[in-house]
């Protein structure tokens, strides 16, 4: 089944952000941005995150007439994006050219990007330093633990759909998040 | 409850864990809600510069964004040439005609999305809706045919989702552009 058919059918059924899309380009531009985020959080490499985001986009292309409707459209390109940032973060080659890896990102720069506005100098400088514990406490998770933590408080995925996007019980969602919710409180209060 | 709330219940209900004994505390104990609210805004600017930091590093973004420091200096720069270069057209070209300008309906929110931040940038994306899921979406469309698909502009935001939609005119249909609350 072509995707922009079978998305104006699912749209009708149930989702309401397939009912914006009716074919596959469309659907690229709305999901990128949220795929790549998360790949480039989990890997902090851009050339690894691109590259996670194509695949994905490819699988989902390739796969489409296997996407049932279960999950939102979102769940399942993230469940894509999940495997694939796993297949890459335990490839060791990759792992080993990572170390020299000019596309690297450093994730203390997100720290620029708060929104400053109505924020005094003290402010944003606190606000800083707190955005930079967080990023530092990711990258001493693991993997697991990161993920559930970015699909929660960066893609604002609740434990049902972070369930299905990452194929682990609803327990373990809980005890993931938890620890990585430990860490970070710890970290900011370490701060304080 | 008459104690504190301890780290580990802290660090349950930043996870999701809703238990009504300590929302009940939260509301009445100042100390403990302000712990509260330090880290949860902490983790909201987190989630709010990861996506800018993670749209200016996007390749497969047309625009390049700059951090809050380079945008004021480079916004200012540009909004003192644009003034420059209009007061120059109004000083050599005389005043020109009014233009009729297609009439454009008003986007509508979907209710149920968050809206969109004030900093936040959104994409405005011309496409073709079926009138079925306008109508699942809470649109009032009037049409003969709901099997139908008619053009519509959806406001996509930095995080993907479509905040707003606005059906484009077409004299073939007749639409009541509201939502149901």
């Amino acid at each position: 089944m072509e995707p922009a058919a079978k998305l104006g059918f699912v749209a009708s059924a149930m989702d309401h952000d397939a009912a914006a899309i009716l074919d596959f380009e469309a659907l690229v531009r709305i999901f990128r941005p949220r795929v790549f985020r998360f790949a480039l959080a989990s890997l902090r490499d851009r050339d690894a995150a691109e590259s996670v985001t194509q695949d994905c986009f490819l699988r989902a292309y390739r796969y489409w007439d296997r996407f049932r409707g279960d999950s939102s459209i979102q769940t399942w390109l993230m469940q894509i994006a999940v495997n694939l940032v796993r297949d890459v973060a335990r490839n060791r080659r990759l792992q080993f050219w990572k170390r020299a890896e000019a596309s690297g990102v450093d994730a203390g720069d997100a720290s620029d990007w708060i929104p400053a506005a109505g924020l005094s100098p003290e402010a944003l400088a606190a606000a800083r330093q707190q955005v930079n514990a967080i990023w530092a406490v990711l990258h001493t998770l693991s993997e697991r633990q990161r993920t559930v933590f970015l699909l929660r408080f960066m893609e604002d995925m609740d434990p049902a759909e972070i369930q299905a996007a990452t194929g682990i019980t609803r327990a373990a969602v809980k005890v993931h998040l938890h620890r990585a919710v430990h860490a970070v409180r710890q970290k900011l209060e370490e701060g304080k | 409850m008459n104690r504190h709330l301890s780290s580990d219940e802290l660090t349950a209900w930043l996870a999701g864990g809703r238990a009504p004994e300590i929302e009940q505390h939260l509301r009445e104990c100042p100390h403990c809600a302000a712990r509260f609210d330090q880290l949860s805004n902490a983790l909201s600017l987190f989630r709010e510069s990861g996506r800018l930091w993670s749209a200016h590093h996007d390749p497969g973004r047309s625009l390049q964004l700059r951090p809050a420091s380079a945008r004021r200096s480079i916004g200012l720069v540009a909004a003192l040439a644009a003034s420059f270069c209009i007061g120059l057209l109004l000083l050599q070209q005389p005043a020109p005609r009014p233009k009729a300008r297609p009439v454009e309906e008003p986007f509508i929110e979907i209710p149920y999305v968050a809206p969109l931040a004030p900093y936040e940038r959104s994409t405005v994306m011309r496409t073709t809706l079926p009138v079925s899921a306008l109508i699942a979406a809470g649109f009032e469309v009037r049409v003969p045919d709901a099997s139908i698909a008619v053009p519509a502009d959806v406001l996509v935001g930095q995080d993907g989702r479509v905040h707003a939609i606005r059906l484009v005119s077409n004299s073939s249909f007749d639409s009541d552009r509201r939502l149901n609350p």
